[in-house]
């Protein structure tokens, strides 16, 4: 990989983006913590997002940190809730109640990111 | 070459990435911290300042408890979305923990139970709801649950908490319940129909204290109460109840045997009382009573069967008596031949000296002939008693026969008796013995006139007549029995005496009853005998100080009747010789003298062997053998027979104190050629033996 240039970068990555979305299964993992707020607020918002935008095509599992110790370390889960998008590559990690649509849709680059400012 | 600016700026740059370095360091220990649990809470800041979150709270607790409890718990929103649920429901529906939470509620329940289940939601929306459902496994099995909903907001957000409780061992407690119950009332009503089935009364005692009494449909039936009427005299009873008796005394409350049973929780076994009703019915009762116990092992009550062994004791009282009469009998019959033997000796020597006596000694031989005659009858009624009588298959005309002893009759009751004939004509004939209806006859009128006594004038009217009996109607008064349909002639008897009480009544043909000072109790009892030989039956109608009436009705023949034949008188006419065997010398003797008499040549053999021996030695010079029946050794039976062998031609009269029908029984109708009774006149024995050397002349019947 030393020979690719930032530009051959941008390219790859330019590609992924095109192919994202329409064809690919999700694999995602929701990480609350019992009955807390964010967490409620957490999964009624990923719910909507899967309905809405991968009907048919994802497997989404939610995951009570309180009643599965012991997985959190391997999943690099630190604080819950944190929606942990397992497939397509690259793992993602969003942290809170996912209440901002547009950017939950890009952290799972069902949408293009924004531009940087 | 680098410059003072370039090397200042350098500096700067190493200067921040040391600075980030340090900070990422830190944020990595943070991390480090948090995730080792090395911090107790976070802090969070916003607008309106710092907020603390403890990471092990207070709430913990309750968390846990819901973690661990045995039920299922479910948050939902209002829609049915899983925002938490339990191990304890991902266990009961059968999926992982993490496919659950984040679901629709609604996929784990059987698909016709989705639209009760979002009912139960919605009213559990405006407060709480209970439910019963069934949860869907992925095998396809169902699980029942009772759900138990409560809104609850939490963090300002509208949910609803499900308390899930598994209740297949509820739902399989209740079914077990109600098959138990089926059974129980399935074996309930068993007992109902077999109490109603067992011809035996039951009653049950439902308290000690027999308060509450019911019985079966037997029980109800038989004390003429309605169905499930409480029959416990402490309540009042419609009408009269019957009276329990013991010996004739009334049994007290407290000792009859429900009561006792159920008082003291000892089985009564075997307890025999009687039911008295009102009406003056008696009813012997037998029966077992049993205490009922409850689970703790006292008496509550008590269950008693009873019999009514009124026909029992009856039928009892009968094959006593029957087998009373069959000792009797063999007595009488055993007696009867010794009897006959004397009195044949006794009235033949009479008759035969009566020949040869003046006229002045006449009246003494003829005394001694009346009581040996009178002898004779007794023996008869012995004899007829005991089955054995002398049984002739004739067509007896019975008004004739009436007649014909009229004379006899009339002598022999009392002068204060006035003796009445009515007697039908042209009767059909019964099949009969003409002796055995004289005894009939003179039995119920000697009977008759000694109920009337020897003073006060009365009556005795014999009445013959022919009567057709449609059905079994008419009870033997001899036994009990229904006499059998058909056509009976009958012999009525009345007279104006004392009449019967009812227990005399019942006893009257007993052998030797008597309510006569000088009675020998076997009058009447000879009558029986003779009406049962003849198939026929006896009803009496009789109350004290009413007279009675005695009606034999014996059954009608078809064939004509046929007149009287008695032994032809052939006196003196004798020609022949004769072999008389008796095992008696009287007998011999007395035969022989009448025979020689008589004119014929006469043998005599003391028992079979010899007479066999004599007959052996020249049978064409014997023309006619007399023989006794009963002897010892060699049986008048088996030297017929030995004769029969020798000499198919040989002729043979046979004798005997027992019935010619006993002998035709014993040795068949065309062994021998005619048959003398014993004891017998005279007159009669060369009339026989003329009868069988020369029955062309007879006209043998």
């Amino acid at each position: 990989m030393k020979d690719k240039t930032p530009g051959d970068a941008t390219e790859s990555f330019e590609r992924a983006l095109a192919r994202a979305p329409k064809d690919q299964h999700y694999v995602l993992r929701l990480f609350v913590a019992g009955t807390t707020p964010n967490s409620l607020r957490a999964i009624q918002n990923i719910r909507l997002i899967c309905e809405e935008h991968l009907q048919g095509r994802h497997e989404l599992e939610v995951i009570d940190i309180y009643q599965h110790a012991g997985q959190l370390a391997a999943e690099q889960v630190v604080v819950a809730p944190t929606l942990v998008k397992k497939g397509p590559l690259p793992v993602r990690r969003l942290i809170g109640d996912l209440a901002n649509r547009n950017r939950v849709l890009a952290g799972l680059d069902i949408i293009p990111r924004p531009a940087p400012e | 070459m680098q410059t003072i600016i370039e090397q200042a700026a350098l500096a700067e740059l190493r200067e921040q990435i040391r600075e980030l370095h340090c900070r990422l360091a830190e944020a990595e220990e943070t991390v480090h911290a948090l995730r080792t649990g090395a911090v107790d809470a976070i802090v969070v800041s916003s607008g309106d300042g710092d907020r603390v979150y403890s990471l092990k709270g207070a709430d913990e607790a309750y968390r846990l408890w819901i973690q661990a409890m045995a039920e299922g718990a479910l948050t939902l929103t209002l829609h049915g979305l899983v925002l938490f649920a339990n191990r304890q429901f991902a266990a009961m529906a059968g999926a992982p923990l993490d496919r659950v939470i984040g679901s629709l509620v609604l996929d784990f329940f059987a698909a016709e139970e989705k639209a009760s289940f979002s009912r139960a939601l919605a009213r559990a929306a405006q407060g709480r709801a209970h439910a019963e459902s069934h949860l869907l496994l992925p095998g396809g099995l169902r699980v029942p649950v009772y759900l138990s909903f409560q809104r609850l907001e939490l963090h300002g957000m509208a949910c609803v908490c499900v308390m899930v409780t598994d209740i297949t061992e509820r739902k399989a407690a209740e079914q077990a319940l109600r098959e138990s119950e089926a059974r129980e009332r399935a074996r309930a009503n068993e007992i109902e129909a077999i109490m109603d089935a067992v011809p035996v009364s039951v009653v049950i005692a439902h308290d000690v204290e027999c308060r509450k009494m019911t019985g079966n449909r037997t029980m109800y039936e038989f004390r003429r109460l309605p169905n499930g009427a409480n029959m416990s005299d402490a309540v009042p009873q419609p009408g009269d109840v019957p009276r329990m008796e013991r010996d004739g005394v009334e049994i007290p409350h407290r000792d009859r045997p429900v009561a006792i049973a159920a008082r003291t929780g000892e089985p009564v076994y075997d307890c025999r009382y009687d039911l008295v009703f009102p009406d003056g019915t008696r009813r012997h009762m037998l029966g077992n009573v049993v205490p009922l116990t409850g689970e703790d092992g006292v008496s509550r009550g008590a269950v008693g069967g009873f019999l009514d062994v009124t026909e029992f004791k009856r039928m009892e009282a009968l094959l006593y008596d029957a087998q009373k009469a069959g000792s009797v009998a063999l007595l009488a019959g055993g007696v009867a031949h010794d009897f006959n033997n004397l009195l044949t000796a006794v009235l033949g020597n009479a008759s035969l000296l009566r020949r040869h006596v003046p006229a002045a000694h006449a009246e003494c031989l003829d005394a001694i002939v009346h009581a040996g005659e009178t002898a004779a009858g007794l023996t008869r009624r012995l004899l007829a008693y005991a089955g054995k009588g002398q049984v002739l298959s004739r067509m007896v005309d019975i008004s004739g026969c009436a007649r014909d002893i009229n004379g006899l009759l009339r002598a022999a009751i009392s002068r204060n008796v006035e003796l009445r004939l009515a007697l039908g004509q042209d009767l059909p004939a019964v099949e009969s013995d003409p002796s055995l209806v004289e005894q009939i006859v003179t039995n119920l009128v000697i009977n008759a006139a000694e109920a009337i006594g020897l003073e006060t004038p009365g009556s005795v009217t014999v009445r013959t007549a022919v009567r057709e009996i449609a059905a079994s109607t008419i009870r033997n008064g001899i036994n009990g029995d229904f006499l059998g349909a058909g056509r009976f002639v009958v012999i009525e008897v009345q007279d104006t005496g004392c009449g019967m009480n009812p227990d005399t009544k019942a006893r009257i043909f007993d052998p030797f009853f008597t309510t006569k000072f000088f009675g020998r109790g076997l009058g009447l009892a000879a009558v029986a005998g003779a009406v049962k030989t003849l198939g026929g039956g006896i009803v009496i109608d009789t109350a004290p100080g009413a007279g009675a009436t005695f009606r034999v009705l014996l059954p009608a023949c078809d064939r004509p009747a046929v007149p009287r034949v008695t032994a032809a008188a052939a006196e003196s006419s004798g020609v022949g010789t004769v072999l008389v065997v008796d095992d008696e010398p009287m007998i011999r003797r007395l035969a022989s003298r009448i025979l020689k008499e008589a004119g014929y040549r006469v043998l005599v053999a003391g028992d079979g062997d010899e007479a066999l021996r004599i007959y052996g030695e020249d049978p064409h010079r014997i023309d006619v053998v007399l023989l006794d029946m009963s002897m010892p050794g060699l049986s008048g039976t088996a030297v017929l027979a030995a004769l029969k062998q020798q000499h198919r031609d040989v002729k043979v009269v046979l004798m005997s104190g027992f019935g010619e029908s006993e002998a035709l029984r014993v040795v068949g109708t065309n062994s021998f050629l005619a048959f003398l009774q014993k004891p017998f006149h005279a007159a009669d024995l060369p009339g026989v033996i003329a009868s069988a050397l020369h029955p062309e002349a007879q006209g043998k019947n």
